[in-house]
């Protein structure tokens, strides 16, 4: 006769059973196709791997950290996407929050619109590269020619080192903005109505009322939203990838289209995974830094 | 909100919303008003607003058959819808199984196993690209679907999206099915299966367009023309000489057709899918 106990511990052993049966199809995909990867980029670093000399694989130290200090294409594409970085946030976090505002409306026919500003996101950044590269074209393309008809112009555009990155920041702003200015548009409606109710009672002008109250409102969303337009901007890589090829002179090489590069057209594993160690630590003190911001934000 | 708006008030919000529209469309219009035309109205109408008014002069859809008897545009698609339903079906059974078993299974390091999870999804996938090709080689697989398919299927995302929905579920629901005698895995595809439909929804969509989407991994793992998907077919627009604007955005045109067409029957799943991840991929 079995004690109680062990027929507790029987049903436990079973659920165990299928709780671990449930996970193990995505723990191996995970462990083979993230795990394994993220510590061979760590492993690799130290190394001069090469993927067509896998024999002549030996470890190096620090070799390619140091290489990297002295790399005047990688520091310059550090640089590059830190500006992408910097100009992209806030062009994209404004379009978003206009865009919110203009749409936040009961007025019929509003999703229509609300559509037609989220549709860009759901573009392939193929097909926007594509598209964007023909309407800069500094020969005939579209902007030049429409602001040729009115006397403006001819810019270069992507074809000018002073000008690229930015033809690429507008592009990439006006492609990701109507993500966010969905998350905008939530929580605009989520500021209780009262308090605008009570600001115009009090004879709040309309600019007053969005500074005291959407402002303040919107302000952990605004945190959250910029923070994750930062990650995703660190990678950037397909615009210039199809637009400039990182060009002209360097000016819109990224730091991942230079890991690719390195690493897979040059096929120097090594070398890129040292690139990629450093892109990593970078990305981990960004969402740090976003986890403890969000944190702080929800406690208040 | 606040008090009715009166006529004149809802005609200047029509007339600031239908310009920030046609400004903030601009790219498209042109793109699928250009697509029907050929490049000597193309050239003639883009120095006024005629660029963004379609001519229909002629069999209006010459570039689309143009650009697809010179790209294999029609076999790249195929490609791409095969590759990634086979995805999203076996992402959808890994992905909320783990779910699941994260919400409601008991077993040994569960807490452990889903910081783990959790922890990885912040690596960023540019980290692992070169290790996860350098992996896809070893195993033989360059150059074939499986490449593509194998590490796309599990997603720490999709796991913890999937558990948090599950946990919202009422645990009643399973202790009658439980006192029936049903076993976890009928238990989970006959009774929560069905209740989350919604997330299984959310997550067919953003894994469709995400892959639909993608450019970067086939370039590195499918070199052969015929396996090629839809955006690797695309970006070889730039290589056909001598360059053609129509065809060029008919085919862009085309390949956005089937994302736009399931964005909007799906798009209040899509809607949820954001608010719930708070970003792309």
């Amino acid at each position: 006769m079995k004690s109680p106990a062990a027929a507790k511990r029987k049903k436990l052993t079973k659920e165990n059973w299928t709780g671990l049966a449930f996970i193990t199809p995505a723990a191996i995909l995970l462990f083979i196709f993230l795990f394994i990867p993220f510590l061979m980029t760590l492993g690799y670093s130290f190394t001069n791997y090469n993927i067509l000399k896998p024999q002549a694989m030996e470890f190096v130290g620090l070799k390619n950290f140091i290489k990297l200090t002295q790399d005047t294409v990688f520091m310059k594409s550090i640089i590059n996407t830190f500006v992408f970085v910097l100009l992209v946030v806030p062009l994209q976090v404004c379009l978003a929050l206009g865009l919110a505002l203009l749409i936040n409306k009961k007025l019929k026919g509003i999703s229509v619109f609300r559509m037609a500003f989220f549709a860009p996101t759901v573009l392939s950044l193929v097909v926007v590269s594509i598209l964007w590269t023909y309407i800069y074209n500094p020969n005939n393309g579209l902007l030049n020619s429409l602001l040729g008809s009115v006397g403006i112009g001819p810019f270069k555009f992507l074809n000018d080192p002073k000008t690229a990155m930015l033809c690429i920041v507008i592009l990439s702003a006006w492609q990701g903005c109507g993500f966010q200015m969905m998350i905008f548009l939530s929580g605009l409606q989520d500021i209780p109505a009262y308090l605008y109710e009570a600001a115009a009672v009090d004879g709040a002008t309309p600019f007053q009322q969005f500074r005291n109250i959407t402002i303040p409102g919107l302000r952990n969303i605004t945190v959250f939203i910029s923070l994750s337009i930062v990650v995703s901007a660190f990678q950037l890589i397909v615009q210039p990838m199809m637009m400039t090829g990182g060009g002209p002179q360097n000016s819109t090489m990224t730091i991942v289209y230079e890991i690719y590069q390195t690493g897979f057209k040059y096929s120097q594993m090594g070398y890129a995974s040292a690139m990629a160690f450093v892109f990593t630590v970078l990305v981990l003190i960004i969402t740090l830094i976003q986890n403890k911001l969000t944190s702080k934000s929800n406690e208040d | 909100m606040q008090r009715k708006m009166t006529t004149s008030r809802k005609a200047v919000n029509y007339l600031v919303l239908i310009v920030t529209a046609l400004v903030f469309m601009f790219p498209l219009l042109w793109m699928i008003m250009s697509s029907f035309k050929d490049d000597s109205a193309i050239f003639t109408d883009i120095t006024s607003l005629k660029a963004f008014i379609p001519s229909f002069q002629q069999d209006i859809f010459f570039n689309y058959k143009e650009v697809i008897n010179k790209l294999p545009l029609l076999q790249a698609m195929l490609n791409s819808f095969g590759y990634i339903a086979v995805i999203i079906v076996l992402g959808l059974v890994v992905n909320s199984m783990a779910g699941y078993a994260f919400a409601r299974l008991k077993f040994p390091k569960k807490n452990l196993i889903f910081s783990i999870i959790l922890a990885v999804m912040i690596i960023p996938a540019q980290t692992v690209m070169l290790p996860q090709f350098s992996i896809v080689y070893k195993m033989g697989l360059s150059n074939s679907y499986l490449a593509l398919i194998l590490p796309a299927i599990a997603s720490p995302m999709y796991i913890f999206l999937f558990r948090q929905n599950f946990m919202g579920i009422p645990e009643s629901i399973e202790e009658a099915a439980k006192l029936d005698g049903a076993s976890a895995l009928r238990t989970f595809f006959q009774l929560i299966v069905p209740l989350a439909k919604p997330v299984y929804a959310t997550v067919t969509i953003l894994v469709f367009i995400a892959y639909w989407n993608d450019f970067v991994w086939p370039v590195m793992v499918i070199s052969d023309t015929a396996k090629q998907t839809i955006q690797m077919a695309l970006s070889s627009l730039f290589n056909i000489q001598p360059v053609n604007y129509g065809n060029v955005m008919a085919g862009l045109t085309i390949v956005t057709i089937p994302v736009l067409i399931l964005f909007l029957a799906m798009q209040k799943y899509y809607v949820a899918g954001i608010a719930s991840t708070g970003a792309k991929n």
